[in-house]
């Protein structure tokens, strides 16, 4: 793969750059799927940060109601910044918005979209849903 | 006085130097106006004599003391060579006006009048001579000064009083001094009239300058008045504009945004009283009910912007009233703590709206609780950073920190979020009447959580005795029962 590329680079310049538009988009769906993959694991998935204090808050929030969240702490993957990217991309915001957070494998969120949830009333019904919450 | 004078006379006139006989002649004749002169002082003549030819004084005497009195310029001017005679004699012509005897009838308004021209006006000022003075009166038509130029003609006739009462010695030496008079009358030479010129610009020019002060002090004056109303206007709202150096472009701009609003706030609680004690639809009242929602959309779209401005002033609550500081909670107002009083107010509810309204509560406590954990975890780390490790270097900490604060931004957002959609749900559980209701309850409430910061801020500072703070309390509730539109109850 790698010699071909070359190759074409030194004959076709553009058809190097395609290739390239190529490989980068299966590596986006490669994490999408990664994504995908890892918040139908459990039912509350939070992408979140070691260090982000927002993160923090919204791991009390769901323990205070009694949920058990899985957690993935991106600056602790080898993978992080690319699945952080991702994120951005679904969420379709060009600023770093952890934490994110997924129930029953669908997106939620950041922190204002759950917290308007919360307070909504909608939360707990998803959570329920979900499998999350029991009464 | 007048002895004293003459004594001083006689010292003088014992010395041999034959410059001190015109001295001592010159102090025998100012006993004609004795009162004037505080010091043994060179008096040009030629003054006094130049005012009297303005005046025309009707004394006329013998000429032979004209050759007394027109040594006597040439007689002065070697005893002081470097001045000219004009800035040499002025000065104690000054002084001899503010001598207690001239200035007591008076109070002191003539020669404080004459004092606080400018000092290069008091030297130049050559009728300041008390007859001299006069003289400039009537020489110059258009004066300014016409305080002065009362004064000065009831100072004259003072000193009139007093020349009369002089002793014969005075009187003659007056004589003489008249005599001198007529024959510069006759003569009017150029040198006269020169100073006479003189007189005028010198006249002019200080008049010209009492008249920028006093517009001055006029303009300043106004100034100070419109300062002080705004001042009260202020301080009325129960707001602190801090100090400049202080206060953020971010944090000015807020301040008065927010300002607006409380003012808009107010509008709007009078129309939502007016709607309810009104027989308005219910459609009309949610019309009102959601411009009241909008006017808070407003405040929280304000705050989104100062919180990217200036974060540290949103949180240190010094735009709010200080009665409202302490019940601060990142940056606003706690929801949980507004729907439990709110909950105490609006008794009436129905079944299903009191179930919703506490599952809200429960709600918004839980996620306070949340935002309150990670505030406080930033705080922590926020310490932790500024403290440093022996690792970090300066720069990098300072980076680290700055990204901190960032964060702090989001958790003011989050709790504008909060009460945000705290506020909606609310309106979305109760009815329009409610609803109503509802807001006019925060209005109030926050009125007179302002009122009480504007009290408190105009308390008297000085009773700080216990004993003291019992009355106090008591004269605040009297002043108290005048402003009852802000605590009507519904």
């Amino acid at each position: 793969m790698n010699q071909e590329s070359v190759m074409h680079y030194q004959v076709d310049p553009w058809n190097y750059y395609m290739m390239r538009v190529r490989r980068r988009r299966m590596e986006e769906e490669d994490e999408m799927e990664r994504v995908m993959r890892i918040v139908s694991e459990s039912a509350v998935v939070i992408f979140s940060s070691s260090s982000c204090c927002m993160c923090h808050a919204m791991k009390s929030l769901f323990c205070g109601m009694g949920v058990n969240t899985m957690v993935h702490e991106l600056d602790q993957d080898s993978k992080g910044k690319q699945m952080e990217k991702t994120l951005m991309r679904l969420l379709a915001t060009n600023s770093t918005t952890l934490p994110v957070v997924f129930i029953g494998g669908k997106l939620v969120g950041s922190m204002d979209t759950l917290l308007a949830f919360h307070v909504n009333g909608s939360l707990v019904p998803l959570l329920k849903q979900a499998g999350a919450l029991w009464l | 006085m007048a002895s004293q004078r003459i004594g001083e006379i006689g010292s003088s006139e014992s010395e041999p130097s034959s410059q001190h006989v015109p001295y001592g002649v010159l102090h025998g004749i100012t006993t004609s106006t004795s009162s004037l002169m505080n010091q043994g002082s060179s008096f040009d003549f030629g003054e006094l004599e130049e005012a009297i030819v303005l005046q025309g004084i009707k004394i006329r005497n013998d000429e032979g003391k004209a050759s007394l009195f027109t040594s006597k310029p040439a007689a002065t001017l070697e005893m002081f060579p470097s001045w000219p005679i004009r800035f040499q004699q002025t000065p104690r012509l000054v002084a001899s006006l503010t001598s207690p005897s001239l200035t007591n009838p008076y109070g002191g308004s003539k020669s404080g009048g004459e004092s606080t021209d400018s000092g290069s006006t008091e030297l130049q000022f050559d009728t300041d001579s008390p007859i001299s003075v006069k003289a400039s009166s009537s020489d110059h038509q258009n004066r300014a000064f016409d305080q002065i130029q009362q004064q000065e003609t009831a100072t004259n006739d003072v000193l009139r009083t007093e020349t009369s009462q002089n002793q014969s010695t005075a009187k003659s030496y007056q004589e003489k001094k008249k005599g001198a008079s007529s024959t510069s009358e006759k003569t009017l030479d150029p040198k006269t009239l020169r100073r006479l010129a003189q007189n005028r610009e010198a006249a002019k020019k200080s008049r010209l300058r009492k008249k920028a002060y006093v517009q001055q002090l006029e303009t300043s004056r106004l100034r100070l008045a419109n300062l002080e109303q705004d001042l009260q206007r202020a301080r009325s709202q129960g707001l602190f504009m801090g100090c400049g150096g202080n206060t953020s472009p971010g944090a000015a701009i807020f301040d008065m945004e927010y300002a607006r609003w409380v003012e808009e706030d107010e509008r709007q609680l009078v129309e939502v009283r007016n709607g309810l004690q009104g027989a308005l639809t219910d459609n009309e009242l949610r019309v009102i009910v959601e411009g009241y929602l909008c006017h808070y959309d407003e405040l929280f779209q304000l705050k989104g912007v100062a919180v990217h401005s200036d974060v540290f002033h949103l949180i240190n609550g010094i735009w709010t009233s200080p009665a409202e500081r302490p019940f601060l909670w990142i940056g606003g107002f706690r929801p949980s703590d507004l729907i439990t009083m709110l909950m105490q107010q609006l008794e009436p509810l129905a079944e299903q709206q009191m179930v919703g309204i506490c599952e809200l509560r429960h709600s918004s406590h839980q996620a306070e609780d949340a935002l309150t954990q990670g505030h406080e975890q930033l705080q922590h780390s926020i310490v932790h950073t500024i403290a440093g490790g022996p690792v970090v270097d300066g720069v990098q900490q300072m980076v680290a920190a700055m990204a901190k604060i960032s964060s702090l931004e989001g958790f003011v957002r989050q709790g504008d979020n909060l009460r945000q959609q705290s506020l909606h749900q609310l309106c979305r559980i109760l009815t329009v009447r409610q609803a109503a209701r509802c807001f006019l309850i925060i209005g109030e409430y926050y009125g007179r959580l302002r009122a009480l910061s504007s009290l408190w801020t105009s308390r008297p500072r000085e009773t700080l005795i216990t004993d003291d703070n019992s009355c106090q309390a008591t004269t605040e509730l009297q002043m108290l029962q005048p402003s009852h539109s802000h605590f009507s109850s519904f």
